[in-house]
């Protein structure tokens, strides 16, 4: 059986880069965006951690301005950084957006993390429908990224029901993909590989770039975006003390919580993070929604400077959600 | 090198003794995404008159509660309460309350009081210039009348001494009418009516503030009061020991008189802003939906027109979450005289 799933990822979010951005309707709106040490929830369930990244986002045709609350109304285009899936991030992104279908072939994934890999468990039907209940599967993964710009989720050391099969499947030269398929925006099986595009199988607005790399370690699968996301704009103002998470959000203009806000400054930030609180001391990521937030920041609180510039405190994401569980 | 897929499906039958010899099937199509039902309308179980829920508007209006509100330094109206609208110059334009010249304040309905300082301050800046008619003034009250100190211009500056009471003269205009005058010490009032010499014989004073006229001063309050520009209709006008209690109506009738608005959530002391266009600062709104309160709770709220975004930088926003339209308490750090 070699499929093992193979594989996961996801590319996270946010951005990426790609070529040149041909529509330059919306280019006087476009959005710079700086993200560090944060998870982004880009639906209730899936999430990714921006390690350090930049992106614009920019107004879809149709659309003026970027607006927060509308993820159709704009497009990310990541143009430098790095951002992680975990090990419980790939598992969420498998069963609640790739696995999302009936019937599968796929169930109930669960990756852990291995020595530069990441193992894979769950439930297998041939075909999407033999047998009619789920055999139990494991395998291991390997992540790349080739010139493409997909990943690429090599799976190998197959087990089943506790059995090794990844032998005989390979002395059957029997690939994964004739033995199931992944019928989900943006990834697929093809040979004993599961292939992810950045561009669709997240969930939420659309993502314009593809990854240069991708790396599984402990901490889960890292991908990373041409470009170095220290040197790249928007850099956070130099007198605004860098908290240990945040969002740095700048524009002409954008449209968040049924307002305009023009020019947009907005600092996302965690409560604790301005003094070197716990939140800082601990570099505990914020978790923030990156469209409909509406009530996450209902449970905080902002401010608005004198100079313009609004710090929005975001209260806790909603319960359930996966930060509760990092 | 990929085998046929009979031979696949075979050796999978083998290891699962599974039926059906084709290639993975197609998987049916992503059910649609499911809509949660939306929470029960927050508007519906709310007062009808709440900030929150009630209907769009092209008006911008302020509601304002037992708040003082601050227009210059050392000038603050205590307002019982205040319905009004905010007109920017330029139609077609949001209010901008950065620039407090931009829109013109026009006052519906009200009751406020001017207490003795902030009327002092107001004459008093009014004449700080050496160059008026008039110089050196000094308001303060004695009772129910107003006292004035000062100098006026002839050959010279001479210094007077004026006590009288202010009352109502129009929708627009007070007047003070001097029952007791002295200059330079001396007694004047008789030896004026025995000279058949008014006020006006003695201080020429035309400025938009104040004007004097035979023996009476009259008081532009539109112009007497520092920017913005608010439109007023004075009903009553009543001087006591502790200021001026104004009383504003415009006349309109029932049905064309701003709504009874209620605040978000239960306040005594609050500013509410809707409808038509608003910016302040960077947010630019539409039909907003804003309360302002004081940060401390259980405090009256004093805010300073041309420092609201200093208390706004010192006080924070709090976003309701429940009303459909975007509702914002904003929380104003401690007023600072309008600096």
């Amino acid at each position: 059986m070699r499929r093992v799933v193979r594989g996961a990822l996801i590319v996270l979010g946010l951005l990426a880069a790609t070529a040149a951005w041909s529509d330059e309707r919306g280019a006087d709106a476009r959005v710079a965006v700086r993200a560090h040490n944060v998870d982004i929830l880009v639906s209730d369930t899936i999430s990714a951690h921006l390690i350090d990244l930049t992106a614009e986002l920019v107004p879809r045709p149709g659309h003026p301005l970027v607006d927060l609350e509308d993820g159709g109304s704009f497009t990310i285009r990541v143009t430098a950084g790095c951002a992680r899936l975990s090990a419980d991030q790939l598992t969420r992104l498998f069963n609640d957006r790739i696995l999302d279908y009936e019937p599968r072939a796929l169930n109930d994934v669960h990756f852990m993390p291995e020595d530069g890999a990441m193992q894979v468990s769950g439930g297998v039907r041939l075909w999407h429908r033999v047998p009619p209940f789920w055999l139990a599967f494991k395998a291991t993964t390997n992540a790349g990224v080739d010139d493409d710009g997909l990943i690429r989720l090599t799976v190998r050391d197959e087990h089943l029901l506790g059995l090794p099969v990844g032998g005989l499947l390979d002395l059957a030269h029997t690939p994964l993909d004739a033995l199931l398929t992944v019928e989900a925006p943006g990834a697929r099986v093809a040979g004993n590989t599961v292939i992810i595009d950045t561009r669709a199988v997240l969930p939420g607005p659309a993502i314009d770039s593809r990854p240069v790399s991708a790396r599984l370690s402990a901490a889960g699968l890292t991908v990373c975006f041409k470009g170095d996301a220290t040197k790249s704009a928007p850099a956070l103002p130099a007198d605004l003390d860098a908290p240990g998470s945040y969002l740095w959000v700048q524009g002409p203009r954008l449209a968040a919580l049924g307002q305009e806000i023009a020019p947009a400054r907005l600092l996302v930030a965690p409560e604790f993070d301005t003094g070197s609180e716990t939140r800082a001391s601990t570099n505990e990521p914020l978790l923030f929604r990156l469209v409909k937030s509406r009530d996450q920041i209902a449970a905080g609180h902002i401010e608005l400077g004198i100079d313009g510039r609004m710090i929005i405190r975001p209260g806790p994401a909603q319960p359930g959600t996966p930060s509760q569980n990092r | 090198m990929r085998w046929p897929s009979g031979i696949s499906c075979g050796l999978a039958s083998a290891l699962f003794v599974l039926a059906g010899c084709s290639g993975p099937p197609a998987a049916a199509p992503r059910q649609a995404e499911v809509t949660p039902a939306p929470p029960p309308d927050y508007c519906a179980r709310a007062p009808a008159r709440a900030l929150s829920c009630i209907a769009v508007s092209d008006t911008l209006a302020v509601a304002v509660h037992n708040t003082t509100i601050g227009l210059a330094p050392a000038v603050a109206i205590k307002t019982d309460h205040l319905r009004a609208t905010l007109v920017a110059r330029t139609p077609g334009t949001p209010v901008v309350l950065d620039d407090l010249s931009q829109f013109v304040v026009r006052v519906h309905t009200g009751t406020v009081r001017l207490a003795t300082a902030t009327l002092a301050a107001l004459v008093e800046q009014r004449f700080a210039n050496n160059d008026a008619a008039i110089r050196r003034l000094r308001l303060s009250q004695r009772g129910n009348q107003i006292v004035l100190d000062g100098q006026f211009r002839r050959r010279g500056w001479v210094p007077f001494h004026l006590v009288g009471g202010l009352t109502r003269l129009d929708d627009t205009h007070l007047v003070l009418i001097p029952s007791r005058m002295s200059v330079d010490g001396q007694s004047a009032m008789a030896l004026m009516r025995a000279a058949h010499l008014a006020l006006a014989d003695i201080i020429t004073l035309n400025t938009p503030a104040f004007t004097v006229r035979g023996n009476r001063i009259i008081v532009d309050i539109k112009a007497l009061l520092p920017a913005p520009t608010i439109d007023l209709a004075i009903k009553r006008a009543e001087l006591d020991a502790d200021g001026l209690r104004l009383v504003f109506d415009d006349g309109q009738d029932d049905d064309q008189r701003l709504p009874e608005v209620m605040p978000a959530r239960p306040a005594d002391s609050y500013v509410l802003l809707h409808g038509g266009q608003l910016a302040i600062g960077p947010l630019h709104t539409d039909d907003p939906r804003i309360q302002l309160e004081a940060t401390a709770p259980d405090t009256e709220l004093a805010l300073s027109l041309p420092g609201y975004r200093r208390q706004l930088a010192k006080g924070t926003i709090k976003l309701l979450s429940k009303p459909t339209r975007a509702t914002f308490i904003a929380r104003l750090g401690a007023y600072e005289g309008a600096r």
